[in-house]
């Protein structure tokens, strides 16, 4: 599907009308420096549940938005556009992978079309991903849909009322490297109610068909345990039970798999300082992963994992409220986010299926002139493994587990199951644009600190094994928990 | 140290003093300004502006002239907004048609000076729609004003 987008898209681009087709570009930007003594990557947490500032990475998007026939409003003449999203997270000297195109990607593609412009109805052929809003202060978009999928959908736009139907194809976006086909179909209705009253409902579901013959489709390993696939032995202890026995290896049987997402959205606003409300939840139960490799003694056998991995759930609540305490002079935003993820298959490990995490992020930005603004951040998250301990709360925790006992054995990391994080931010803002929490572009000098309860809590270069303790630890004082870390950065983000 | 809080506070407002001033300029001392907005929906047709998107605009542009003067400028926007796109977080939306500029008190047809516009404006939320997303052109517009006004108008003879 891709490979006949980009097709017609360089047909089209190519042909004698394309000298006539006119063209909008749009984009994004963020950039910064942020200097890290102490032993860091410069970002000052681990990920944007404490809040998005500082804790995100350059990145950059271009939009463009070619018309290919455009329709004179009023004519009554049919419409046709295409949308080109390429985006990436490097920008050379500011990150790791020094801006190389191989970061990029082309994220969005597609052709939009509609019978008149007077029409409410169009029609959507290529990338299909959807979705309602983000929350700003984490950079994360709860409801989105068809993040994966390549397909076609109806639209429909109108003041009150907004629709998506849509089917297409998930197999490359979710194993691009073991395509099998993953039907996928679902759509969104957003209403709104009043004009300060939106509600919105949204789903999806995929299936994808058992295909026996086909090495790319699901299957599933009999007799499987968790515990022997986390341990890499499933070969090992078959072989151990079957002494010469690789040729008894139980075979793959064919099966399908299913997957699904719900969505909810609710906005309000327009009611005394409060500008605007918006609530999204997200459940979903999370396509099983295919296959692993194990290798034992030069034998290596593929493990099939459709069903030790077909009950993976989450669920997530995100609200974000944006208010004019002091118009024209002090805004806040204050976002929440809750979420549960759940393994049915998998009650021996700690992972990121099997956590609880709760945040909330208050920022105040407050006015001293239009264009001269400062910004203050206060967050506070609790993430909780529901597997065991997965966190490590000091330096030498590393060297014990499941409560403080050795256990070279465990399938458990660290001595902690909760990580307790408060970031606090602050600095100047520079908008010419004027005053407003998301106006840009926006020039910032920020510091940022933040306290964790896990030792060393960002991404940093320090040793983390025993036997590089003695080269790179020469004195044992050196050997000190790091629970606060603080960055200063200057940066810039604009859209255009 | 007790005193480094203070000391800090004092500095960095007078650095923020140091940056140059957003204040509109007045560049129609002896007249006021009178606007009128007028927008095109996505069946062509035209309408004028609700009345409060055009007070707002009255009174972003009010400041180029002289409250107390006789209304002899008249600014007139012809506009349309178009959704573009959501990118990261906002949703993009276009601002296009034209402004002119009318110096004389008498209704005349023909402006004194006008400008074709297209500017991308960016709404934190989807329920918004095309009078925000003119709300939002206005800090764009102002300068496309200023320059057309000062493009329209002759140059003040230099001080110096």
């Amino acid at each position: 599907m891709r490979a006949c987008m980009f097709g017609l898209a360089a047909a089209l681009l190519a042909s004698p009308v394309a000298e006539a087709v006119d063209a909008d570009v749009g984009g994004y930007m963020r950039v910064s420096t942020r200097p890290d003594f102490q032993g860091g990557d410069g970002k000052l947490g681990y990920w944007n549940l404490y809040g998005r500032l500082l804790n995100e990475t350059p990145w950059v998007a271009l939009d463009s938005r070619l018309n290919l026939l455009e329709a004179t409003p009023g004519s009554g003449q049919s419409w046709a556009a295409i949308h080109a999203r390429v985006e990436g997270g490097s920008i050379l000297n500011a990150d790791a992978n020094g801006g190389a195109l191989s970061q990029m990607r082309l994220s969005q593609l597609y052709l939009l079309s509609g019978s008149s412009t007077a029409s409410p109805w169009e029609w959507q052929l290529g990338t299909l991903h959807h979705w309602t809003g983000d929350l700003g202060l984490y950079d994360m978009r709860p409801d989105s849909l068809f993040d994966r999928t390549v397909g076609g959908a109806v639209r429909y736009r109108s003041d009150r009322v907004n629709a998506l139907l849509a089917v297409g194809d998930s197999g490359y976006g979710l194993d691009a490297e073991r395509y099998n086909a993953v039907l996928t179909a679902g759509g969104r209705l957003r209403v709104r109610v009043t004009n300060r009253l939106e509600v919105g409902l949204g789903g999806e579901g995929r299936y994808e068909p058992a295909s026996p013959g086909n090495v790319n489709a699901p299957y599933l390993t009999p007799d499987l345990d968790m515990e022997s696939v986390l341990r890499g032995e499933v070969l090992e202890n078959f072989l151990a039970e079957n002494p010469d026995g690789e040729l008894l290896f139980p075979d793959p049987v064919a099966t399908d798999a299913r997957s699904w997402v719900a969505t909810g959205y609710l906005g309000f606003g327009d009611i005394g300082p409060l500008n605007w409300n918006s609530t999204y939840v997200r459940a979903e139960r999370l396509h099983p992963e295919a296959q692993t490799t194990e290798t034992y003694n030069g034998t290596s056998t593929t493990l099939y994992l459709t069903e030790l991995t077909d009950e993976r759930t989450m669920w997530m609540l995100g609200n974000e409220m944006n208010l004019t305490l002091w118009p024209q002079a002090l805004d806040a935003v204050w976002g929440v986010v809750l979420g549960r993820h759940t393994d049915g298959d998998n009650a021996v490990a700690p992972s990121d299926h099997a956590r609880e995490y709760a945040s909330t992020v208050l920022r105040l930005q407050a006015y001293l002139r239009p264009d001269v603004h400062v910004l203050f951040e206060n967050s506070f998250a609790v993430e909780t493994s529901t597997n065991g301990n997965a966190y490590r709360n000091s330096v030498g925790s590393i060297f014990q587990s499941q409560d403080g006992i050795q256990d070279d054995r465990g399938l458990e990391f660290g001595d902690a199951d909760t990580r307790q994080t408060w970031q606090g931010k602050a600095g100047i803002v520079l908008n010419p644009l004027g005053p407003g929490v998301y106006v840009r572009p926006s020039i910032r000098l920020l510091y940022g600190v933040q306290v964790s309860s896990q030792h060393a809590a960002w991404g940093s270069s320090f040793i983390d094994s025993q036997n590089q303790y003695d080269d790179f630890y020469s004195d044992e004082d050196l050997l000190t928990d790091r629970h606060i870390h603080q960055v200063v950065a200057l940066e810039a983000e604009a859209w255009f | 140290m007790v005193l480094m809080k203070p000391i800090c506070a004092v500095l960095f407002l007078l650095l923020s003093g140091c940056l140059p001033k957003t204040s509109l300029p007045v560049l129609l001392p002896e007249s006021s300004v009178a606007t009128e907005v007028s927008l095109q929906d996505n069946r062509g047709e035209w309408a004028p502006a609700s009345q409060e998107l055009s007070g707002l605009f009255q009174e972003t542009f009010a400041a180029f002239g002289e409250a107390s003067a006789a209304p002899k400028a008249r600014l007139t926007f012809e506009l349309s907004a178009r959704y573009f796109s959501q990118l990261q977080g906002q949703h993009r939306w276009t601002v296009s048609g034209s402004v002119s500029l009318f110096l004389s008190s008498e209704d005349s047809a023909e402006p004194t000076a006008s400008t074709p516009v297209e500017l991308a404006v960016f709404l934190d939320y989807p329920h918004e729609g095309e009078e925000e997303a003119l709300q939002a052109a206005l800090p764009l517009l102002q300068r496309e004003v200023q320059d057309l006004i000062q493009g329209a108008t002759p140059t003040p003879p230099s001080s110096n």
